[in-house]
């Protein structure tokens, strides 16, 4: 029905005068962004310059104040909007810090594999919408009631299939399964949890995944991990779009395909990682280039 | 102040932190300390300054301009600290008293180690907010109304009031956002300088150690796996340990 | 529609399981070598399929040997080798004291009342001329009764007080901190002299009010905690995959909620111990002539100056059994969690 409106365009994911105020505060003012299929974007901002915010509000866990976000032609507004639903199978989400994104009590495997043993997991591209048109049976009561026991609802994946798409998903970001599958995050460095989180991400093949400041935490020798795990989503699953934030131009360079400049909830610039690095068009951005350099 | 670390040694239980640590610290001068999470950076640092964990076994010899650090008892440890060594830590929020102006967090190893008339606290306050280049209004403010560049501010304005001679530095950049890194390490290195006092900045990052220190040590497993001139260093890497912090910080800094 | 969409969606991921063939085949032949060195029963398993997954009963053999090192770390420690003993013998008292006690209960003898400890009777005699010994030995079952139930009860109420306080919902959050708080200035004793207007002197008068006194404390003191994992990033991640309030509350928050639960269900089980004591006292717990400590302290302390041996043990024992089971929950505590105890992290790997 609605999902095949938008087809033939590259654009999954649109935020249209997005605007987000806490109070007097506004954290973004009206902000456009479009993300394409398959590409990188990266959004870069300094602290309090709205880019969590943004990155929330695009993925439908926060709501804008004013201003409208589509997936795939669905309108994401509240958690019963089919954009949203959408969204909840077909995206994946990296938090800064690996071990509070983790939960500290469960094994690797386990947290890996949660958002299929939530979801069932989704069909793993954009070209079908009958996962979208067709799911309402899934939210029933039923589901409900399956997934309060951990049975993840109709489409019930067993514990074998978890547990081997879990370390797939792990071997995918550089992690050998056979000996992280069932360690808890207290063994782990920060640059082995953050690809633990990056793996629970792609475990269900999302259309999206996005990642807010994921390297920030971890030290700058295991950042290249990070990206060589990214790297690897973006070459196995080449259309899924990957939203990376980050305060640093540097950790992104070499692997944004657009770059997205916020400064105090408005773009500074935006444009290729070629153009933004080579030609800063505004102050900050120049700031933030020269902050990056050697 | 002189930093002179012979053969140190730390044991936690069954776990050996860090073994065999020659350092040195001359006057005036701008130490690094590089190495990944868990290789014993910030064990050293807390060594010198008697902030190791309770069940921590030391060995060896931390000399701190002729006065020894390990074994060393609270008292001779407490003046030490806030008078003659200054810590800035990672995390300025967490550093920082939330329930405390910014103002009086400045003013408190001054009185802790100094008896000033409350006239002379307040000017001494009034000049290190302008020397860590924060608006004086921002001296009555709560931690939490600051940003984090310059919650950090203010935490080093807190290590710098006392005019200590060491300044211990543990990963100050590492929770600020890019901008901030950069000032925030230009305007330590500058404050160290004027004031003469040594430094030792402790980071996991190449592109930050090669601003902040003149020297290094290359920390792996809690042991000095290589050492010299930071300039050295980042040019031609002698040990694999380095020359992959170098490469990983090259890699993701911009040409 | 539904089995329309749910059956293409099981075949599609077969297809497009494979990140690639190079990646899987790599992993799966890291996961045989280990498996297979163990001599685990995974070797009896002739599917296919190279195991990377671990087959169902090794599931059950994990689970004891979790069990084995819960009890191994809990031995470890003297507090702990202290609280297991002393509720083992509790049990084992208990349950023995079901078909046998030295002497039966309603064997009094006129002639030795009060009488001190001897060979006949081991701790001596009461008023009426009862072997104190066998009526400790049955008062064990009755307290194990109410500190069982009244435990479980609290469980239930104060889990679920705790579920609705950290709710999604606001209004039911606000709704049931404002009800716990409330209700939690009301004393135990209160609601227990309350309840025995109806009810009577009864065992079910000091489980009702203990479960449902302690449940109040319980949630308000797990609470903290409870919160913490449910505003944590782990707790949004879930939610972003879709997960709903409930699975988040009873998958991760109340799995991090555990160790504050645990201590706090087991002080209440002491608690339950020392309030069954003095409402028996009262006159509104265990009705006279059912066995418990609580019924052999009422009936021996009013002779306390004269004849303290009689009162001593049972104080004794209710001190014993509430120091244990005060430290059984901090030890059971650490065995449990993963995060403290590595032993149990290494059982999994």
């Amino acid at each position: 029905m609605v999902g095949n409106m938008d087809e033939k365009r590259t654009g999954i994911l649109r935020g249209v005068g997005i605007t987000r105020s806490f109070g007097r505060h506004s954290a973004l003012a009206g902000v456009n962004v479009e993300v394409e299929a398959g590409r990188c974007l990266a959004i870069i901002g300094g602290s309090g310059s709205g880019k969590s915010t943004l990155v929330r509000i695009l993925l439908g866990l926060d709501s804008p104040t004013s201003g409208s976000v589509d997936y795939r032609g669905l309108p994401v507004s509240g958690p019963r909007s089919a954009g949203y639903r959408a969204l909840r199978r077909e995206s994946g989400l990296v938090f800064q810090n690996p071990f509070a994104s983790l939960d500290p009590r469960w094994t690797v495997g386990r947290s890996i594999a949660e958002p299929l043993a939530i979801g069932g997991g989704h069909s793993g591209d954009n070209s079908s919408d009958h996962a979208v048109s067709g799911r309402k049976n899934t939210d029933g009561w039923s589901a409900r009631l399956g997934g309060l026991f951990g049975m993840g609802g109709r489409r019930r994946l067993s514990h074998d299939r978890l547990r081997g798409r879990a370390a797939r998903a792990l071997a995918l970001t550089g992690l050998d399964p056979a000996e992280f599958l069932d360690r808890y995050p207290a063994d782990l460095s920060g640059g082995q949890a953050q690809r633990v989180a990056i793996a629970r991400a792609v475990v269900a093949e999302p259309n999206i995944i996005a990642a807010d400041e994921p390297m920030s935490a971890i030290d700058v020798a295991a950042r290249l991990q990070i990206l060589d795990a990214f790297a690897a989503i973006r070459e196995q699953r080449p259309n899924t779009a990957l939203i990376i934030v980050s305060h640093d131009l540097g950790v992104v360079q070499h692997i944004a395909d657009r770059i997205l400049v916020l400064h105090e909830g408005l773009i500074e610039q935006e444009g290729t990682v070629a153009e933004v690095l080579g030609n800063p068009t505004s102050d900050y951005t120049r700031q933030l280039v020269a902050a990056a350099q050697w | 102040m002189s930093v002179s670390i012979r053969d140190l040694g730390i044991v936690i239980g069954s776990q050996t932190l860090v073994s065999d640590v020659d350092l040195d610290i001359a006057d005036g001068e701008r130490v690094g300390l590089i190495g990944s999470s868990g290789s014993g950076k910030s064990m050293i640092s807390k060594a010198m300054l008697g902030l190791t964990p309770d069940d921590a076994v030391l060995s060896g010899s931390v000399n701190l301009s002729g006065v020894e650090a390990v074994g060393a008892d609270e008292v001779t440890l407490a003046d030490l600290r806030g008078r003659y060594v200054g810590t800035i830590l990672q995390d300025p929020f967490s550093s920082l008293n939330p329930v405390t102006t910014v103002g009086r967090q400045i003013e408190l190893p001054l009185r802790l180690h100094y008896r000033l008339s409350k006239a002379e606290r307040a000017g001494r306050v009034r000049r290190m907010l302008a020397k860590v280049g924060l608006d004086a209004g921002l001296a009555d403010r709560h931690p939490n109304e600051l940003s984090g560049g310059q919650a950090q501010r203010a935490a080093i304005a807190t290590a710098l009031i006392t005019s200590p001679r060491l300044i211990v530095a543990d990963e100050p950049t590492t929770a600020l956002d890019s901008i901030a890194q950069r000032q925030i390490v230009d305007l330590l290195v500058r404050l160290v300088d004027d004031s003469g006092a040594s430094m030792l900045f402790i980071t996991h990052d190449f592109s930050v150690l090669a601003r902040a220190t003149t020297r290094a040590y290359v920390l792996e497993h809690g042991r000095v796996v290589e050492s010299g001139a930071t300039s050295d260093l980042l040019a031609k890497p002698s040990t694999p340990q380095a020359g992959r912090l170098v490469g990983a910080a090259r890699k993701l800094a911009l040409e | 529609m539904a089995q329309h969409d749910m059956l293409p969606a099981e075949t599609v991921h077969d297809g497009r399981l494979g990140i690639s063939d190079v990646v899987a085949g790599s992993c799966q032949a890291d996961a045989v070598g280990p498996a297979g060195a163990e001599g685990s029963p995974q070797g009896r398993d002739s599917s296919p399929r190279p195991a990377l997954h671990t087959p169902d009963e090794p599931v059950s053999l994990k689970g004891l040997g979790k069990l084995a090192v819960v009890l191994r770390s809990m031995w470890s420690q003297g507090e702990g080798r202290f609280a297991l003993v002393v509720l083992a013998c509790w049990i084992v008292v208990s349950l023995a004291s079901i078909v046998w006690t030295p002497k039966k209960l309603w064997e009094t003898d006129g002639y030795h009342v009060w009488a001190p400890p001897s060979a006949d009777h081991l701790l001596g005699t009461d008023g009426t001329g009862a072997d104190v010994f066998s009526w400790l030995m049955a008062g064990a079952r009755t307290n194990l009764l109410i500190a069982i139930l009244s435990v479980m009860l609290a469980g239930v109420v104060g889990v679920t007080l705790l579920m609705a306080m950290v709710s999604r919902s606001k209004m039911v959050s606000a709704i049931s901190v404002v009800a716990v708080d409330a209700l939690i200035s009301i004393p135990t004793v209160l609601i227990a002299l309350i309840l025995a207007v109806p009810m009577g002197a009864s065992i079910a008068v000091i489980i009702l009010a203990c479960g449902v006194g302690y449940g109040l404390n319980l949630a308000r003191i797990a609470r903290p905690q409870a919160l913490l994992a449910a505003g944590s990033d782990y707790a949004v991640s879930a939610r972003a995959s879709g997960a709903s309030g409930g699975y988040v509350l009873f998958r991760h928050v109340l799995p991090n909620s555990l160790p504050s639960i645990m201590v706090q269900l087991s002080l209440s089980a002491g608690t339950a111990i020392l309030a069954e004591s003095g409402l028996t006292y009262l006159g509104v717990g265990v009705p006279s002539g059912v066995p418990s400590w609580g019924h052999s302290l009422s009936t021996s302390v009013k002779l306390i100056d004269v004849y303290p041996l009689t009162v001593v043990w049972p104080g004794l024992t209710v001190t014993v059994v509430v120091v244990a089971l005060n430290l059984f929950g901090d030890v059971l505590r650490q065995a449990i969690d993963p995060i403290v105890n590595t032993a149990l992290r290494k059982v999994a790997a």
